[in-house]
């Protein structure tokens, strides 16, 4: 066993963490290495520091703002589809526009469009690897 | 109302159900966030943002579990990604928002040196030792909350008690 492996197992047991731990490897280490031995004692001590306090919890009423939040992401979300609608009412009222150099350019924007839509993620996805991450 | 009671509301389209877990988780949530990015405005945003992203995905929510340790990981998200495009924007990142609340023996002294000690370390072990330290968390809850192995917590954990005994004892004394 390494002086680190022996310093983390050693904090374990010290917190009351047994899993994964052997207790006696560790006392055996710590027996034979003085270094590792002053290093726990000063880091206990920086440990007992914590005992005199608690966490700040502000006063706070953030309703408000996540009401407005909520109702801010379903208007992008209609200002979305009202766009789609638009256009497809534009396409549908000209269909016999000479497409030409279109046909190339549209393709094109879409790529770019879809690329800056996943830049700048609009609709704020981003929980669900970190939900899967944890229900594993 | 109950955690459980209010989220089966909330499914069934109840506004004012989700009102309530706001209101009753938004001061932890507060704190929790503090403790990441050390700034109270952004703070409030991330906090907004994680519970308007909660309410999104309630309908996935398993009802077996607690509700504050579920939202945790999506407030930890929104506060990792403020963090990061904090970073490529400005660089005001710390105020002098307090994190701690005084209790028993501690000084004023005490609890400003533990502050300024706290905001220099890196956000990541002032969040492992504020959840060990200040909520009492397991290494088990811990590994859970930040969806990493125990064995990982536990060296974050070592690495951030070492950083925390460096920036300490490497504090400019007053005269």
């Amino acid at each position: 066993m390494t002086c680190g492996e022996a310093r983390v197992m050693a904090m374990g047991l010290a917190d009351g963490e047994t899993s994964g731990v052997s207790r006696e490897e560790v006392e055996r280490h710590l027996a034979e290495c003085s270094a590792c031995r002053e290093e726990l004692v000063t880091l206990a001590a920086i440990d007992r520091i914590w005992g005199s306090f608690t966490r700040r919890r502000p006063d706070v009423d953030l309703w408000a703002g996540v009401e407005r939040r909520l109702a801010s992401r379903w208007r992008r979300w209609l200002t979305a589809l009202g766009i789609v609608l638009v256009s497809f009412r534009c396409i549908e009222l000209f269909p016999d526009w000479e497409l030409g150099l279109w046909t190339e350019l549209v393709p094109l924007a879409a790529v770019v469009g879809a690329f800056i839509i996943l830049r700048l993620n609009p609709f704020q996805i981003s929980t669900d690897l970190q939900l899967s991450q944890e229900e594993q | 109302m109950d955690d459980a009671a209010a989220i089966r509301l909330c499914r069934g389209g109840d506004g004012d159900a989700y009102r309530h877990l706001v209101e009753r988780y938004q001061r932890e949530a507060m704190g929790h966030a503090l403790a990441i990015l050390g700034n109270r405005q952004d703070a409030e945003d991330a906090v907004q943002d994680a519970f308007v992203d909660a309410y999104r995905a309630l309908a996935r929510f398993d009802e077996e579990r607690r509700f504050y340790p579920w939202f945790y990981a999506i407030l930890r998200n929104r506060c990792l990604k403020l963090m990061g495009s904090r970073r490529r924007h400005d660089s005001d990142a710390l105020d002098d928002v307090g994190m701690l609340t005084r209790e028993g023996a501690a000084s004023v002294e005490e609890v400003v040196a533990l502050e300024e000690a706290l905001k220099k370390m890196l956000s990541e072990s002032r969040e492992v030792l504020m959840l060990r330290h200040l909520d009492g968390l397991s290494y088990k809850e811990l590994a859970e909350r930040l969806g990493i192995p125990i064995g990982t917590v536990m060296s974050r954990l070592f690495r951030a008690r070492t950083e925390l005994r460096a920036v300490l004892t490497t504090r400019p004394k007053k005269p």
